[in-house]
């Protein structure tokens, strides 16, 4: 028919506009694609190894990545100083390789550099050397050496620095000094007594800090109080009684006796007055807000004694300081860094930079070593900044282009391990759930999907042997590194006041058997075999997890008052969860709650402490969260016996955070993502806990004295054994707050595509730390 | 003498709109059936020319139409607009076809140019014998590629809206040169259009080369109509129609048209099918009449004969209610009362029965055959049966 | 006519400049801006400075502790000198990163949209031609599919049929892995053959309602005073239809294809997203979702000048196939 030939017409026409359509951008890096490779033994196989990887954010760079994917883009091009082994390990001796058992399988482990410690103890310094290969070359020729390393450390230390390496927060010798321009700022130091006697008598510049800040909190707390409203929540009464939330601030807040918010109409006004009235009394709103006038004291020495320093900084006879002291070139391929004080986690951080060609990433004509030049004009980032969505370094892998969705890389034939044997690597974006398919039909070759009951399912149809690993598809379950949990906040769950007492702990405890038994059936529902139950406070991935072969590992929260065991191995799941109901009982009375035998109900909660209890999780306001069940669940067997559990499940995340933030919550859901040390400091450290001056992410408020104790001398011993104890006992120690209930580990799952890469060219058990990509260089296509 | 409202043969409670979905599907599939058929016959390609050639009855007449049957198979039943109409229209002459809304006088018209909307509609029975002078053929049977050399060329026909009967988007002048190229094929375009002009000019319009490039919708109603019948004119047909032309224009613009018409009947030689439902619009054009009502010819004559001599009671009627000067000092408007049958049902007697105020005993009976009261006089009425040419009262 | 376009353009310049202004005001004023996520999530890096203390430094630089109307006023008058500033999100100027994704989309958006019209205009005549007839209701139901199944729900059969199951067309993707060594018109036809599967998803979703709208229109037009006129000339029916009534059918699918400019360059994000094709409807989506206000700001901007000017065109071209509505 005459329609049909338009209609193909019309098809021609429009292929042929999408070929005649305007140009892309010329690519600066535009590598000629057919590039015979020079002589060469074995035929290169020229196939391209695709990746499919969740979607990039474009800052392919060492120093600027945000995002994980973004990160791996930039490694593949970067080697890194560090060289770590499958257990996350470090290898010293990395230059002649040392040799590691994994599973009972020696491997041999290899970098470019090899690592130093060394820890004075009289001087209190922690000495880090690192020497590198003399034969590192960039995927342009250029050869690595020291200066690279020293552009490296500037970069990261100098202040408009806002990437995501914390280097500058070590105490490296002359860092701070360095970052202030001032020879005194490590030196001069705002002493106690100066900061009281400040305080005592604040002058023009700490008033107005003062005022500033008392005014802000004021004004957040205005927010809060709206927030009250409309919601149900433990201040409902109060809600009745002031009906305007203007009002209800002032009935928290007021100060003056005299003064009735309720005549004032406006309340951009009834604010004013009330911070009016409080000017820069700090130590009044202290006690309004938190409940003793020493609340806000750290955040107000903090910023009182920041702004003195500065002042007496300015006025001091510090000169200007143009390096680092404390980070020295010691030959063209060895590099020191000295810091006081020695925390074992550090290394990680100070050695785990990766070597960034300075003549790419800053000025060439800008470098002299010996004349404080060290590659870029001080406090001007640009040059590198302007690098940000082209990385270049001396990885196995050059970045040629990222377009269309995909990241073109081709083989660094400078690589110092040798040249890849995969000519063309392309990192294709693509979303979660196609991945299988993907790799299945042929569209990419490996990949990472998220692990759940549906994926294993998907991924096993491909293979002609239904399983996991086959024909067609071979996958690996890797343990993520991190685990879910439910967080109880000892400074707002507990017994009049006392957050350490034997009543709260046994409060929490209450709460935590009884969400302790529902996380098996939940969890095995949300995520099948992609996750698993664990029952320490630490990623299990980590060394210094407690093992289930291990003889004192226990489940936790498996014992009742009296500490014996509530569960028997005979016990089916209905027993289970009527015997941790009985042993929550337990805890509730010794927790001072009063029982009433002939309803088997709680019928009132001792002072300070509540019969309910709100709970958030971030489920996206419809339930979708792995610990949701473990809630419902819990929330029903607590109404039995009188005690009502409220599941707030916003669906805004941001709920939830600002709840931690204001340290207003009382329990909540949550994943950590941990760090390849199993360092504590950050957050169970009492000093970290909410508006202590520190990392604030102690959002449990634990704060005991021996596990500060345990969690500083782990923190400063390189002995591994002995480390692992200490963190069994810390570990303990906060299962006995009953702060936390680990829930979940999470797999995740990497697959390959049997059929098109070599599988044995794979490197083998692949861990948490030890990815599909390290000894990339061997994988090969079939 | 009022009538009583009798009921028709098939009495129901509930109102005679509602069909039962059993009914609807019944009256579905019948329809179906039926105008697969007919579409068969008529979609067939090379018709010989045998099938539709005819003789005329006399000689005299451009066209006859004898036992015409129109239906259209609806939803709710088979609705019998034409049911057994007969007339002649002689050569060069006018006729009148005069009825009430409804009474099938348009579909008549429609029939005859085989405008009628396929495939509900159908012209089931009778035959319109049309003399072309090359040969006489049975419009009834012609293929439809026949039929559109025939439209606009042999017979065209003028439509009711001049407001809506042009086509919005296209020059005047486009749409006349178009009937007049597509039936003369070799004229050159300056011929054409030079015709065109010549025809504009002759429906008394004067700024010709103005109006030839305006759109339809620059002109007043009037003007469009001469328009329309420029266009019917072009091609010099041999039947004309004219379905109601004035009746969508204002008094003073119909005088205008109606003399332009008249004007025109004198100069050119086709004959006139004029049909209207306005009798001074007769009285002063036509040279016979035909009386319709519902679907069937109750009356038919000269327009001496009609105007003075009515004979069917509705035709009678239909007279008396023109209004007059100075006529009758009622006041009130003479109307007849009771409305048209249901065209579903058409019941087995006489149309007007219920109507009719004079009505006698044999009107009970079937429905009236036809009674010729002269030569050229016909009516379908029981009260001429026994005395004809007698009148009663 | 002349002055009518001077006069809308006129209006459609002060209209521009409040919708920017709306616009800008709303982007202000969502709840999570993009400063405070950034802080957010820098201030939760080991030993980092705190949420407060990222939150006032990235203010400053984003220039977003000026007042709204002041903002605005900073935006505007960049803007009209043709500086729209560089994307937060995609750290590039926001036309370098808008041309570098709006190619795709427009690829997309107007071959569907040829597609599109080649395929509902005629079945929607030929649908009003034989009314209730068996390829009617064909038509119609064809239609209604189109209409009422998602975008997505085609995309994935479609998936699973072409790239699955048989094996013809890619998943996804906008090249295939081989694209780089390709040359010249191997490399045309590599991204022809990945984007077959999003232009007939895109053209399904959309043929369904011109579809009806053509047959609508022509079943008004086919019942009308004038085409039984043109029959009463002797027109054949395929002359009646093809010009006389399809002549009127135009103008108002006229006036409703001048409305889809816009959508030319609106990206679908569904599909887009579906297809990892890099257009311009996820990369907006996700500048607008991160709040990144340079961008959304300009392609929000965009998308309402494409819109007045798709109704301007609209309009003239109204005034084109229809001669009633001209102004002399």
């Amino acid at each position: 028919m005459k329609k049909l030939l338009v209609l193909l017409l019309i098809l021609t026409l429009a292929v042929s506009i999408v070929g005649c359509a305007p140009k892309e951008e010329k690519v600066e890096e535009a590598v000629a694609p057919v590039e015979t490779p020079e002589v060469v033994e074995e035929p290169v196989n020229l196939t391209p190894l695709v990746v499919g990887y969740a979607a990039f954010s474009e800052k392919f760079s060492p120093f600027f990545s945000s995002t994980a994917y973004d990160a791996d883009v930039s490694s593949l091009t970067q080697e890194s100083l560090l060289t770590t082994d499958r257990t996350g390990g470090i290898i010293y001796n990395a230059i002649d390789g040392e040799k590691g058992i994994y599973n009972g399988v020696e491997y041999f482990y290899s970098g470019m550099a090899d690592v130093k410690v060394d820890y004075d103890e009289a001087s209190d310094i922690t000495t880090y050397n690192m020497k590198i290969r003399d034969d590192v070359r960039f995927s342009d020729g250029e050869y690595a050496d020291a200066d690279d390393i020293i552009f490296s450390y500037y970069v990261l230390s100098d202040p408009t620095y806002t990437g995501s390496s914390t280097l500058y927060s070590y105490d490296i010798i002359g860092m701070t000094n360095y970052r202030m321009n001032n020879s005194m700022a490590e030196e001069l130091v705002i002493s106690p007594d100066e900061l009281a006697a400040e305080l005592e008598n604040p002058g023009e510049e700490s008033i107005s800090i003062i005022e500033s800040f008392v005014a802000d909190i004021l004004i957040s707390e205005v927010d809060w109080v709206k927030s009250l409203y409309g919601a149900d929540t433990w201040a409902n009464d109060y809600v009745e009684m002031h009906p305007e939330a203007k009002d209800l601030f002032a009935f928290f807040y007021n100060i003056d006796d005299d003064y009735d918010s309720y005549a004032v109409e406006d309340e951009a006004t009834v604010i004013e007055d009330i911070l009016a009235q409080y000017g820069s009394d700090w130590k009044t709103l202290s006690a309004n807000y938190g409940g003793t006038e020493s609340y806000f004291q750290p955040d107000i020495e903090a910023a009182v004694g920041e702004s003195l320093l500065q002042a007496k900084l300015a006025s001091s006879e510090g000169v200007e300081v143009p390096n680092i002291e404390g980070i020295k070139k010691l030959s063209q391929t060895e590099v020191e860094v000295k810091v006081r004080g020695f925390e074992a986690p550090a290394v990680y951080t100070i050695a785990g930079i990766d070597i960034a060609p300075m003549h790419y990433y800053g000025d060439e004509s800008l470098y002299d070593y010996d004349k404080d030049m060290f590659g870029f004009q001080r406090e001007d980032l640009s040059i590198v900044e302007s690098k940000t969505t082209k990385p270049m370094g001396a990885g196995p892998y050059e970045f040629i282009k990222y377009q269309d969705k995909i990241v073109y890389f081709e083989a660094n034939e400078y690589y110092y391990k040798g040249e890849p044997k995969t000519k063309y690597l392309q990192l294709k974006e693509t979303t979660d759930g196609e991945m299988i398919a993907g790799v299945g039909i042929g569209e990419i070759d490996i990949a990472n999907p998220s692990g759940s009951v549906a994926k294993f399912e998907e991924l096993k149809t491909y293979n002609t042997n239904l399983e996991v690993v086959g024909d067609v598809i071979t996958a690996n379950s890797v343990d993520n590194l991190g685990y879910g949990y439910i967080g109880i906040n000892a400074t707002n769950v507990n017994v009049d006041g006392n957050p350490d007492s034997e009543e709260s702990k046994n409060l929490r405890k209450g709460f935590a058997t009884v969400y302790s038994v529902y996380r098996d059936v939940a969890i095995d529902s949300y995520y099948g075999d992609a996750a698993m139950v664990i029952n320490y406070p630490i990623s299990n991935t980590s060394w210094a997890a407690p093992q289930k072969a291990d003889e004192d590992y226990e489940v936790a929260y498996s014992k009742d008052i009296d500490g014996n065991q509530i569960f028997t191995s005979s016990m089916v799941a209905d027993e289970k969860y009527d015997a941790a109901l009985e042993a929550a009982k337990g805890y509730f009375k010794a927790a001072g709650y009063t029982y009433d035998e002939t309803s088997g109900m709680f019928t009132a909660a001792p002072e300070g402490a509540f019969l309910e209890y709100e709970i958030i999780v971030p489920g996206s306001g419809e339930g979708d969260h792995p610990a949701f069940a473990i809630l419902a669940d819990t929330r029903e067997a607590l109404t039995k016996i009188g005690i009502t559990l409220n599941i707030n499940d916003p669906s805004d995340t941001n709920v939830l955070w600002n709840s931690l933030d204001s340290n207003v919550h009382l329990m909540w859901t949550a994943a950590w993502g941990s760090t390849i040390d199993p360092d504590m400091y950050q957050v169970y450290h009492s000093s970290n806990g909410k508006g202590k001056g520190g990392t604030d992410s102690n959002s449990y408020n634990i704060a005991d004295p021996e596990l500060d104790r345990l969690i500083i001398e782990a923190r400063q011993s390189t002995d591994q054994a002995f480390r692992k104890v200490a963190y069994k006992q810390a570990l303990d120690i906060i299962l006995d707050w009953a702060v936390e209930v680990p829930t979940y580990q999470r797999q995740n799952l990497v697959i390959f595509s049997t059929e098109r890469v070599d599988m044995d060219t794979v490197t083998p058990n692949i861990t948490t730390y030890w990815g599909w990509m390290n000894d990339i260089e061997l994988l090969e296509m079939n | 003498m009022k009538n009583s409202k009798k009921t028709t043969k098939k009495a129901t409670n509930k109102s005679s709109d509602y069909i039962s979905a059993k009914d609807a599907r019944r009256i579905a599939k019948e329809n179906r059936r039926i105008t697969d058929e007919f579409e068969k016959i008529k979609n067939r390609k090379n018709v010989p020319e045998s099938e539709y050639t005819t003789e005329m009855k006399n000689s005299n007449n451009l066209l006859e139409v004898e036992n015409l049957h129109t239906y259209f198979f609806t939803d709710i039943g088979v609705v019998k607009s034409v049911s057994g109409v007969t007339f002649n229209v002689p050569k060069g002459k006018t006729v009148g076809i005069v009825g009430e809304s409804g009474c099938g006088k348009s579909v008549t018209s429609l029939s005859i140019m085989q405008l009628v909307q396929r495939p509900q509609g159908q012209i089931v029975d009778g035959e319109i014998r049309f003399d072309f002078d090359k040969a006489i053929y049975d419009i009834v049977k012609i293929p439809t590629e026949k039929m559109q050399d025939i439209r606009g060329n042999e017979i065209a026909m003028i439509f009711q809206e001049p407001m809506t009967s042009l086509n919005p988007v296209f020059r005047i002048g486009l749409q006349i040169n178009e009937v007049i190229e597509l039936h003369n094929p070799e004229m050159s375009k300056e011929d054409v259009k030079s015709r065109t002009l010549e025809m504009i000019k002759m429906v008394g319009i004067p700024d010709v080369e103005k109006i030839y490039k305006m759109y339809p919708h620059e002109l007043s109603g009037g003007m469009r109509q001469r328009i329309v019948i420029a266009m019917a004119l072009s091609c010099d047909p041999k039947l004309i129609i004219a379905d109601e032309p004035t009746t969508a224009l204002d008094v003073t613009i119909q005088a205008q048209i109606m003399d332009l018409l008249r004007n025109l009947k004198d100069r050119i030689n086709s004959s006139i099918m004029l049909i209207t439902h306005d009798l001074g619009v007769i009285a002063e054009m036509a040279d016979e009449v035909v009386v319709m009502y519902a679907g069937k010819v109750v009356e038919k004559g000269t327009a001496h004969e009609i105007f003075h001599n009515p004979s069917h009671p509705y035709t009678i009627g239909l007279m008396a209610s023109r209004p007059g000067i100075g006529d009758k000092k009622s006041g009130k408007l003479f109307s007849i009362p009771g409305s048209v049958p249901n065209p579903v049902d058409m019941p087995n007697y006489c149309y007007f029965r219920d109507r009719c105020d004079r009505a006698i005993d044999a009107c009970n009976g079937e429905y009236p055959p036809q009674i010729f009261l002269s030569d050229t006089h016909m009516v379908t009425c029981y009260r001429y049966l026994k005395d004809k040419g007698e009148q009663n009262d | 006519m002349r002055k009518y376009i001077i006069k809308r353009i006129a209006i459609s310049v002060v209209l521009l400049f409040f919708v920017s202004m709306i616009i800008y005001i709303i982007m202000r004023s969502i709840p999570t801006s993009y400063v405070e996520t950034q802080a957010r999530m820098l201030s939760q890096m080991p030993g980092a400075k705190s949420y407060a203390d990222w939150l006032a430094q990235l203010n400053t630089t984003y220039g977003m502790d000026k007042g709204i109307l002041e903002g605005f006023m900073q935006w505007a008058s960049n803007a009209i000198h043709g500086d729209f500033g560089d994307s937060w999100q995609f750290n590039v100027p926001v036309v370098e990163k808008f041309q570098s994704v709006i190619w795709d989309s427009f690829k997309l958006g107007s071959i569907a949209f040829i597609l599109q019209i080649f395929i509902a205009i005629p079945l929607g005549i030929l649908a009003a031609r034989k009314q209730y007839s068996r390829s009617d209701y064909t038509i119609t139901v064809l239609a209604l599919l189109g209409i009422s199944l998602p975008a997505f729900f085609f995309a994935t059969i479609l998936k699973l049929i072409f790239s699955a199951w048989l094996g013809w067309l890619p998943l996804y993707g906008k090249v295939g892995r081989y694209y780089e060594l390709l040359s010249g018109f191997d490399q045309f036809f590599d991204i022809a053959i990945h984007f077959i599967l999003p232009i007939l998803t895109l053209t399904i979703v959309g043929v369904g309602g011109l579809m009806r709208y053509t047959r609508t229109n022509m079943l008004e037009v086919l019942n009308s005073d004038y085409i039984r006129t043109a029959r009463a000339k002797g027109l054949s029916e395929k002359r009646v239809v093809n010009y006389h009534a399809f002549r009127n059918t135009l103008i108002p699918i006229v006036t409703i294809l001048g409305g889809t400019l816009p959508g030319l360059f609106a990206g679908a994000l569904i599909t887009e997203t579906l297809f990892q094709i890099p257009g311009i409807g996820y990369t907006g989506y996700l500048a607008m979702v991160s709040g990144d206000i340079p961008f959304t700001m300009f392609y929000m901007v965009f998308m309402a000048f494409l819109t007045l000017l798709g109704t301007l065109i609209a309009d003239i071209l109204y005034a084109v196939v229809d001669p009633r509505v001209r102004v002399s």
